[in-house]
């Protein structure tokens, strides 16, 4: 009898981890599973996740028994909190201490805070590979060192590999400007990773456009794997909790990085609180991890904590387990994003299976604007200013009152969102290419 | 039981209500808070990104300088010491000799989660 296809997973990011790409890393490898794969993971230690990023335990259930994990040990200086094991240098001359950090870092593999983890990472995977024959890596972005292990691999034992970029290296997905030029040694990488590569896969049409346009050798290789929502995350439909006032409920959910245009929703939402054109006693409340790191980036906190006055609620962080109740208590979902034409949302799908109207606070340029096209219940803006975040705001009561003849519609359009969706067409190619 | 715990506070920019609402987020996690409050008088000013990585750095030594005799107090009798901003950060990292047993923590979400065991 043949034995089952072997896939080794390459992943920073994975349970615990409560980053957003954690979800398509558990998709994936679930995938594989209930393929009929033998699945083995090789990702960093949960005290990584519990350190710098914050963990969300109740993910790990979700993870298929049938899944071995393997955690690589993964030191990361720059974030972390305990300020009584911080060097002098650090203290007295942040900049500096970060420039030399970073240079030590790259010598490796040139991508900060990450390259040193190349050794360790690829002596995980040969060791996997030594004791139970590979079939296929699957590497998964960011950070990249991922992809240098599975080529180390491929080189070794002749492993094929896929490039799982989600998003990209080279391409500053905000500002469309390439990061890296061709002659550098991120530019010589990619170059030698892609042409090697069995598969690259994106997020988007746009950035799997952008990286073919550049290696038009590896286009037909490349696929988009779009984000979607997770059908054991979220218990849909969704019911909504009755309102206890006359006041609309909004909420955002996700991770407040620097990108999101946070000062100008708040501005915004100001604006329409004071002029009527949402009812008095609104709130917004904001739920996620400010930063997407421990030690804090920006004055985020500060921003949020201002805006408590206007009804604006941070919650901090909501365990997978709680994102339904979290939606079950929201009449309506603002998706505040950076700008860029390049720039997905995974929480747009997540939104889309939630059933509520959507306050669209972002570049109407963006990837994710495709993804709620067929949307009927979307208030847009058409600059991220405060005036337009006040105007979109304004039409929400409208858009509250007319949900439920829509319910259906928003039903069928959930169903085409869902991740499996998204993956299955990869994974039957890879399945039967093993088999072959 | 409540922990004893000191919150410094030193970026030019962070408002009264942010310090309230900072300080709120840690009692409701179960901090009994004193505030060290490092601010300076007059933002400075500063130009480009390496004007304001220089301002940012000599922020931060002067707030330090800034530590009077009753916030060296309140940091040596803490359980937990918060940098609420990175400016706040030599401040409390001095505080490690005159009380080692304190744990020194650098912004709000790791003070919570040392508060709140997650």
């Amino acid at each position: 009898m043949r034995r089952p296809p072997h896939l080794l997973y390459l992943a920073w990011g994975f349970p615990p981890s409560r980053a957003g790409g954690v979800y398509r890393a558990l998709a994936t490898v679930n995938a594989f599973a209930a393929a009929g794969w033998d699945v083995t993971v090789v990702t960093a230690s949960r005290e990584t996740f519990e350190r710098y990023t914050g963990a969300d335990t109740s993910l790990e259930a979700l993870v298929d028994p049938r899944v071995e994990v393997r955690r690589v040990p993964f030191s990361w200086p720059a974030q972390d909190t305990d300020v009584r094991r911080y060097p002098a240098l650090r203290v007295a001359l942040p900049p500096v201490w970060a420039r030399l950090r970073r240079l030590a870092d790259q010598v490796p593999f040139p991508e900060p805070s990450y390259g040193p983890w190349r050794r360790p990472l690829a002596a995980a995977a040969r060791a996997v590979h030594d004791e139970h024959p590979v079939d296929l890596t699957i590497a998964t972005a960011n950070p990249h060192v991922t992809f240098a292990a599975a080529h180390d691999l491929h080189r070794a034992a002749g492993v094929p590999y896929v490039m799982d970029y989600r998003d990209a290296w080279r391409l500053d997905v905000f500002s469309g400007a390439t990061t890296a030029r061709d002659g550098s040694r991120v530019g010589r990488w990619e170059r030698r990773l892609v042409a090697d590569a069995r598969e690259v896969w994106f997020v988007n049409e746009p950035i799997r456009a952008w990286h073919a346009e550049r290696y038009p050798r590896a286009a037909g290789r490349m696929h988009v794997v779009a984000n979607g929502w997770d059908p054991g995350l979220l218990d849909v439909p969704l019911p909504t909790t009755p309102r206890p006032g006359p006041g609309l409920r909004l909420a955002y959910l996700g991770t407040v990085t620097p990108k999101v245009p946070l000062t100008e929703l708040l501005a915004g939402w100001r604006l329409a609180l004071a002029d009527g054109r949402l009812p008095a006693g609104s709130t917004l409340t904001l739920g996620g991890h400010l930063g997407y790191f421990a030690v804090p980036q920006g004055t985020l906190a500060q921003v949020v904590a201002d805006a408590a006055a206007d009804g604006v609620r941070y919650v901090g962080p909501v365990a997978k387990a709680d994102v339904s109740r979290f939606y079950a208590d929201a009449d309506a979902l603002v998706l505040a994003l950076g700008s860029g034409r390049y720039v997905s949302s995974g929480k747009v799908y997540e939104y889309v299976a939630a059933g509520r109207p959507v306050v669209a606070v972002h570049d109407p340029r963006n990837a994710t604007t495709d993804v709620l096209a067929a949307h009927p219940l979307v208030a847009r803006v058409e600059r991220v200013t405060a005036d337009e975040v006040a105007r979109a705001l304004g039409e929400v009561p409208a858009l509250v009152a007319a949900a439920p003849e829509h319910a259906d519609a928003l039903a069928d359009l959930a169903l085409a969102y869902r991740r499996d969706a998204q993956l299955a067409p990869r994974v039957a190619a890879l399945t039967e290419r093993a088999a072959a | 039981m409540s922990t004893p715990t000191v919150l410094v506070v030193a970026a030019a920019g962070t408002s009264d209500q942010a310090v309230d609402a900072l300080t709120g987020t840690l009692r409701d996690a179960g901090a009994d808070v004193t505030l060290v409050d490092l601010r300076p008088a007059h933002a400075p000013a500063s130009r480009g990104r390496v004007g304001a990585a220089i301002a940012a750095t000599t922020a931060s030594w002067a707030a330090a300088r800034r530590v009077s005799a009753a916030d060296r107090a309140a940091l040596r009798d803490a359980a937990l010491v918060v940098a609420a901003d990175p400016v706040a950060v030599p401040a409390v990292w001095r505080a490690r000799r005159a009380n080692p047993h304190a744990a020194l923590v650098n912004g709000l979400p790791a003070a919570v989660r040392a508060l709140t065991g997650r």
